[in-house]
């Protein structure tokens, strides 16, 4: 499969769309080459407002294009979207409920070799904490642009778009279509289902494969819209498969898999293991160094998943050659 | 005295339907209950002027009648000279499908009937009727020619005329001015006015603006009816009148009844000016009924209505003098905000009452803005960054139009709408939800950069206080005005010197040297007064004609402005007065209760 990198496709469908929507204007915080937005600025100078090293500035005048009739795309790295503007987010976007888009990259470890500063793990919980706020998580190139291109009309509410900094595998085709709360069943299966989110979604898939090996009948949804996130599925899901495991590339606390325990502890308890930071600091490192010590791996989907197979609980009817596997 | 007066004018038979809302396009909605009522711009104010004791000469022309109702049933009156009335049994009587939703204002659809046929002729006809009275009214609801024949005539034979302006759709804006020469007063409502001069009138200086246009057409006085209030323009300029709040059941024929006194009150004598007091004591009469003609009352009940709440009613003399009206009114923005306060029994007295001044130099005399279209196109947009001063901004808004003064007594109350910070979603007319410190700026910022895209004026206005210029984002914002160029950003500095735990070199020094941080910015100072209208008037004037750069007008205030034991004191920050603080502030500011 093709690796693009979906900050790239931002902005270039930033650019594409600039011409038939007048009303978009594009922000940015001094990351304009890094976050891509900087082709719509060339492309149209007049509606493209870098906002220097000003994060919180840069969310206000957001909020007051909006509240004038515009459409704002505010980016620069998940770290400095979310965790600094924070409070201008809630209290002069969502509260308001202003039709801002807030589209980051360089979210998660995979940032890499920057270091903890630039890693942002938090950023869904905080985001997905604001009411009125919704929270997406696109997994390739495909699914950024539709997603995008679904946002130019979109102005019932705020979104927080988490992109992520590296190269990810194209999963969808240009069939793709966007919706919120509507989680995506890219596999179906029996014994255990494996949520994933953003660029986890390949790990997850490659993850299925194995565990077919070992037998084990693996379900995978990708779960793009994080909040409001697909409760139906999710319990359907559990349901059948009486296991979910879930995977991102954030803190375990408030993300995704506290969004899917938060669910199924309301609706459906089952057997619920949730993979991602585990309450610390990462560090630098490449991303695949990374990866690879802090669990984002379908090795470690793998493991986790058979250590869930094995006690004695009534749950999987068929395979029970699993529990060999250790 | 019984000199007769001539009203030429429409007969209408009105279909009025009450729902609660208005229908959008393709939307039907239920109503409770229909009316068949007779109606009739000329109609209503011989009626009116009937049951006010005087003899009328009407001049119109009806048809037949195919629906219930009957169109004459009020003009029937012993005071009323149906002779020159002309029934055309080929015609139809025109009949006016009135959709009212009450307090929120009517739609009318009109089918013209036989009002379209009184025609010249007819006026020639009935010379006698103009002839034999001492004052003729003309409305327009009748075809151009006609009423200008009517005009001609009373001219002539020098009689005082009275021309009410209605229904101009479909008809050329410079036919109706042509009707204005030789006229005693015009009178029309602030959509009328609106259409004849081709702007909005939101406030009084808009409608100043219209009135000097019209006058200059030849009519003596131009009177504005807006709502419950109305202004008046003549050569010695502009007076407001601000009406009567009553229990409003729907608005139709407040107008006519309001001309209808004020021509009786013109035929006995009185000057123009009381003229207007007891037109606007007929129209909030009107009000209280359902209909256009029910509620019109006799003459006893109106001058005990206009006795009892004179005071109430009375105008503001000299309002041409925009200074005096600012110092008048924002009194009464005063007595509101303590009002306020006291009911809500929380919020900020000092800050509100340190930054009244300018608010209210905003809204009554400095912004374009429609109180009865607070989303209009290309207004001027007003950010209060000091969002605990929303007392201050509830109160103009109030006295601006936006919504009835009763709603100020809700602040802070659940359901209300007056958040106890500005909320856009909740209160109509407030332009940015505020409430947390060092956000306005960045947020007029957006809005005036979206205003040079869009190629709209819009002037985005925002007030900051001086504590807080401790908040980093200000600064963030400061640099991105300037860098914008945004000239059409003004902002507002509310240097009252106090903050919550302290004055503010206390809390944190350093806001000193402030002038010289702003130009340091780039930015347009301008220092002034922060209670003396001129002063603010001008700022605004020169922030307005500062091209290629923003402007700050760093206001000298006092916080608790206007109460003498609130002046100056931290402790009035965020403490509504006690009930006897209350009163004794109401008392400072010339407010018994």
């Amino acid at each position: 499969m093709a690796k693009t990198a979906m900050r790239v496709v931002y902005g270039e469908t930033l650019v594409r769309l600039g011409a038939k929507y007048k009303n978009l204007v594009v922000l940015d915080a001094d990351l304009a080459k890094s976050t891509q937005t900087g082709k719509f600025g060339k492309a149209y100078p007049d509606r493209f407002f870098d906002m220097g090293i000003a994060e919180q500035d840069m969310i206000g005048t957001a909020a007051g294009l909006a509240a004038a009739g515009m459409i704002p795309f505010a980016s620069t790295f998940a770290m400095f979207g979310s965790g600094r503007p924070w409070e201008q987010i809630r209290n002069s976007v969502a509260y308001p409920n202003l039709p801002v888009k807030i589209v980051v990259t360089h979210a998660g470890i995979s940032v890499g070799e920057d270091g903890p500063t630039h890693q942002a793990c938090e950023d869904m919980a905080i985001m997905r904490a604001i009411p009125n706020m919704k929270v997406v998580a696109p997994a390739d190139s495909v699914e950024t642009e539709k997603l995008i291109e679904f946002l130019m009309t979109y102005t019932d509410s705020p979104v927080y778009v988490r992109l992520t900094r590296m190269n990810t595998e194209v999963v969808f085709d240009s069939s793709y279509k966007f919706e919120f709360g509507k989680g995506i069943k890219m596999r179906k299966g029996k014994d255990i289902t494996i949520i994933s989110t953003g660029i986890m979604l390949t790990i997850a898939l490659s993850a299925a494969e194995m565990l077919k090996e070992k037998g084990i009948s693996a379900e995978v949804i990708h779960m793009p819209s994080v909040k409001p996130i697909d409760e139906k599925m999710i319990v359907a899901s559990a349901k059948n498969t009486g296991k979910v495991l879930t995977i991102e590339e954030h803190s375990i606390i408030g993300g995704l898999g506290s969004a899917v325990a938060e669910v199924l502890s309301e609706k459906l308890p089952v057997k619920l293991k949730r993979i991602g930071m585990n309450d610390i600091f990462a560090e630098s490192g490449t991303p695949e160094a990374l990866f690879e010590k802090y669990g984002f791996t379908d090795k470690n989907i793998l493991k986790e998943a058979l250590a869930m197979m094995k006690p004695g609980k009534k749950a999987a009817k068929p395979v029970k050659k699993s529990k060999k596997n250790k | 005295m019984d000199a007769k007066i001539a009203v030429i004018g429409s007969v209408n038979l009105d279909i009025l339907v009450k729902t609660e809302t208005m229908p959008e396009r393709g939307e039907t909605i239920p109503g409770d209950d229909v009316y068949f009522l007779p109606g009739g711009k000329g109609a209503n104010q011989a009626v009116a002027i009937a049951r006010l004791g005087k003899k009328v000469n009407f001049v119109a022309k009806t048809g037949t009648e195919e629906v219930p109702g009957d169109a004459l049933k009020n003009l029937k009156h012993p005071n009323i000279d149906l002779g020159f009335l002309i029934t055309d049994k080929s015609l139809k009587t025109g009949i006016a499908l009135i959709n009212t939703t009450g307090k929120k204002g009517n739609k009318v659809t009109w089918y013209t009937g036989a009002n379209k046929e009184l025609l010249p002729a007819d006026i020639e006809k009935a010379k006698n009727a103009i002839e034999d009275s001492s004052v003729v009214v003309v409305c327009t609801e009748i075809p151009v020619a006609t009423a200008k024949k009517a005009i001609d005539l009373a001219k002539k034979c020098g009689k005082m005329i009275v021309l009410s302006v209605g229904a101009l759709t479909g008809k050329k804006r410079e036919d109706i001015m042509a009707l204005l020469d030789g006229t005693f007063v015009t009178v029309m409502n602030e959509k009328e006015g609106g259409y004849l001069s081709n702007r909005v009138i939101s406030h009084m200086e808009t409608g100043n603006l219209t009135g000097k246009e019209l006058l200059a057409r030849g009519t003596k006085n131009v009177v504005i009816t807006m709502g419950k209030e109305a202004l008046l323009v003549n050569e010695k300029g502009a007076e407001v009148f601000p009406g009567y709040g009553v229990k409003v059941e729907d608005t139709i024929g407040g107008g006519d009844a309001f001309c209808g006194a004020l021509t009786v009150a013109l035929s006995e004598g009185k000057s123009i000016q009381d003229a207007i007091e007891y037109g606007n004591a007929a129209g909030a009469m009107v009000t209280m009924k359902i209909g256009a003609q029910e509620g019109m009352p006799d003459r006893a009940a109106l001058d005990k209505f206009f006795k009892e709440r004179s005071v109430e009613g009375g105008h503001y003399r000299d309002y041409n003098d925009t200074i005096k009206m600012l110092e008048k009114r924002t009194t009464k923005m005063r007595v509101n905000i303590i009002k306020m306060l006291g009911c809500s029994k929380s919020g900020h007295p000092g800050g509100s009452l340190s930054a009244i001044d300018i608010v209210s130099t905003l809204y009554l005399h400095v912004m374009n803005v429609d109180p009865k279209n607070p989303k209009m196109e290309n207004r001027d947009k007003f950010i209060l960054s000091k969002g605990h001063a929303a007392p201050a901004l509830y109160t103009a808004l109030a006295e601006a139009g936006f919504f009835p003064e009763e709603k100020l007594w809700q602040l802070r109350k659940i359901d209300g709408g007056l958040s106890g910070h500005p909320d856009m979603k909740k209160t109509p007319g407030v332009d940015m939800t505020t409430g947390s410190l060092g956000q306005g700026l960045s947020i007029a910022n957006g809005m005036a950069l979206a205003a040079k895209l869009q190629g709209s004026p819009s002037r985005i206005y925002v007030i900051m206080g001086d504590g807080e210029m401790q908040e980093g984002q200000i600064w963030e914002a400061a640099m991105t005005s300037h860098h914008r160029r945004l000239d059409n950003v003004c902002a507002i500095l509310d240097y009252n010197g106090l903050q919550i735990d302290g004055s503010i070199g206390e809390v944190k020094s350093g806001l000193e040297p402030l002038v010289e941080k702003w130009k340091a910015f780039n930015w347009n100072v301008i220092e002034i007064d922060g209670h003396n209208y001129e002063q603010i008037i001008e700022a605004f004037e020169s922030a307005k004609n500062t091209k290629g750069s923003p402007s700050i007008i760093i206001a000298r205030t006092v916080k608790g402005k206007g109460i003498s034991f609130m002046e100056r004191k931290v402790e009035y920050h965020g403490v509504a007065p006690t009930p006897d603080e209350e009163a004794r502030a109401l008392k400072e500011l010339g407010c018994e209760n």
